[in-house]
């Protein structure tokens, strides 16, 4: 009773941060892009000789991926930001409501928002795959799985910066340990080839610091319709469930100690 | 202690500003108190720390020294703000709400069930007047509106502290005198009201007690009455029947001469011994006394009297 009492402010600061995102306009505005996009995957087929259904699938998981981490980076950057631009943030700490209470109930917001996300442009891609009677695969399913728990990550990145800087500055970093995150793999080669110590150091705390994004990654199996072991999938849940705790919870320190001037 | 409801002690935030990290003092040493059901004014000019004051109170803003209690709690914890209402300066909200899914939300954020908030709810905007524009969205609400909302959203869990940062702001004549009502009624519900305002008037009309801020620091606090100089700063004689060939006469005794109509003048003067003599003077001369005030200080007058007082430590 007493835990279903404790989230219940962090449940209603979570509502109504999704209510605000599924209202957004730019939030729209994205969507529309990004449907259109992963329709644009039919015509990108076209090109193709033999293999449009190959195109499709996998032009469309990276629209869709794409459009994750765009609306976790707009979204995550401006959630903090607006609370504090507006000042609305001054009603909701002077009530009885942890500081920590409230980064996690906006977080839990924007996975909603997330999930809700995926939901439609996973379900566009899904359909279009039906109705063209292209093969089906469980494996894009489980690639648009990996997108959301990408998103999630991304959006805890964003999140945690904007706790302490400004919305540009949040999102430009954002963007840069999203790409180091998706290049990570290619850049412990180049590093380990590398005869410098400093390249290699800083690999090292790179690589404690900065996401891998490359678990997530499963392109060769959308291509091939190669289903990916569910285990697997369950570790990249984990993983990224970790990081986001952790940058979340960080999130949540800095701000029980920041100023509302 | 137990009817002291919320104090302020020792309180000090000097803010760091621009690139530089400028230090600007907002408050030293502030030190009061808000007795239960008692109405307090915290007045000041601009920038006399009243806001500072009331984010360290109410959580927004840690100390940099100093400590306060709230409802017997530390201030700053949770469990301190659990009956505190709080009317933010100028408050904006979620601009897609309507006024009751406003409260509701709010009224979730202290745990209430949902039956409880849409009474609540209801009850609140009655009270405040927006009945009318329930389901219109906040962004179509004027100013005052949205200062109403504020008040309903600071009352959503019948707080038994209430503290209202300039709750007047943008109210037209019959809104401003709508929160004094609430705020009475408060009072008469056993509530504790603390206010920042520096709209003097107001203040004086509703509160019992005062802390009196010029330049983050606290100049005077106590029951008006007290802090107010007893002394009469002036006095104003009407009187009828007397011509304009007595000006030269009344101005040789130190009196001010002022024609109000063909019948009466006005003569003023510094103190209530310069009023008995013009009471006096205005017989002999053959004329009839129509009226006769001593003007006291008023709490304006004393804001500007610690305005213009050199501060301790000043040369």
């Amino acid at each position: 009773m007493a835990l279903t009492a404790m989230w219940q402010q962090p449940g209603a600061i979570a509502m109504s941060t999704f209510r605000a995102a599924i209202r957004n306009r730019t939030l729209h505005g994205i969507l529309l892009g990004a449907v259109a996009l992963v329709l644009s995957s039919i015509a990108l087929g076209q090109l193709s000789v033999e293999n449009d259904a190959r195109v499709i699938r996998d032009v469309g998981t990276t629209f869709v991926s794409l459009t994750m981490v765009t609306v976790a980076i707009f979204s995550g950057v401006s959630l903090l930001t607006a609370e504090l631009s507006h000042k609305t943030i001054y009603t909701i700490v002077t009530k009885p409501v942890s500081r920590w209470m409230f980064i996690v109930g906006k977080f839990l917001g924007l996975v909603m928002t997330l999930a809700v996300v995926e939901l439609l442009l996973g379900g566009v891609l899904l359909g279009l795959v039906v109705l063209r009677g292209d093969p089906f695969g469980v494996v894009l399913v489980q690639s648009l799985l990996l997108s959301l728990f990408e998103g999630v990550v991304v959006a805890a990145v964003a999140v945690f910066l904007s706790s302490f800087s400004t919305p540009v500055t949040s999102g430009v970093l954002t963007f840069g340990i999203f790409v180091l995150g998706r290049l990570r793999e290619s850049l412990y080669r180049y590093a380990e080839l590398s005869p410098s110590a400093a390249l290699k150091g800083l690999m090292s705390v790179v690589g404690v610091v900065i996401p891998d994004l490359t678990l997530g990654r499963a392109d060769l199996e959308v291509a091939e319709l190669l289903p990916l072991n569910w285990s697997y999938v369950g570790y990249v849940a984990g993983y990224d469930l970790l990081y986001s705790t952790i940058v979340i919870l960080l999130a949540c320190v800095i701000f029980s100690r920041r100023d509302f001037v | 202690m137990t009817d002291v409801v919320l104090k302020a002690e020792k309180l000090a935030k000097t803010y760091r500003i621009g690139f530089w990290r400028k230090k600007v003092v907002a408050l030293r040493d502030a030190t009061w108190e808000v007795r239960r059901n008692e109405a307090f004014g915290l007045i000041g000019p601009n920038g006399a720390g009243k806001t500072t004051t009331i984010k360290i109170l109410t959580g927004l803003v840690s100390p940099d020294a100093g400590q306060g209690w709230m409802l017997g709690q530390a201030i700053g914890t949770v469990s301190a703000r659990q009956s505190l209402g709080y009317l933010p300066e100028g408050p904006y909200f979620y601009e897609y709400l309507n006024v009751r899914e406003l409260l509701d939300y709010y009224g979730a954020l202290f745990g209430m069930s949902k039956s409880v908030r849409q009474k609540r709810a209801e009850e609140l905007i009655e009270l405040v007047g927006l009945s009318h524009a329930v389901d219109r969205p906040l962004r179509k609400f004027s100013k005052g509106m949205l200062q109403r909302a504020g008040l309903a959203q600071a009352l959503i869990h019948d707080p038994e502290l209430v503290i209202l940062d300039e709750p007047k702001t943008g109210l037209d004549p019959i809104g401003r005198a709508q929160v004094d009502q609430i705020i009475e009624k408060l009072r008469a519900d056993g509530k504790s009201v603390c206010f920042a305002s520096h709209i003097l008037p107001d203040v004086e009309r509703v509160c019992d007690r005062v802390a009196l801020m010029i330049g983050g620091r606290v100049r005077g606090v106590g029951p008006i009455d007290e802090l107010l100089n007893a002394r009469v700063l002036s006095i104003e004689v009407v009187a009828a029947g007397l011509g304009d060939e007595r000006q030269a006469e009344a101005e040789w005794m130190g009196l001010g001469w002022r024609r109000l109509n063909a019948e009466q003048v006005v003569l003023t003067g510094d103190g209530p011994a310069q009023g008995q003599e013009a009471l006096a003077w205005v017989l002999k001369a053959g004329g009839a006394v129509r009226g006769y005030e001593e003007r006291r200080e008023h709490l304006e007058d004393l804001f500007l009297r610690m305005a213009t007082a050199p501060q301790e430590g000043e040369a």
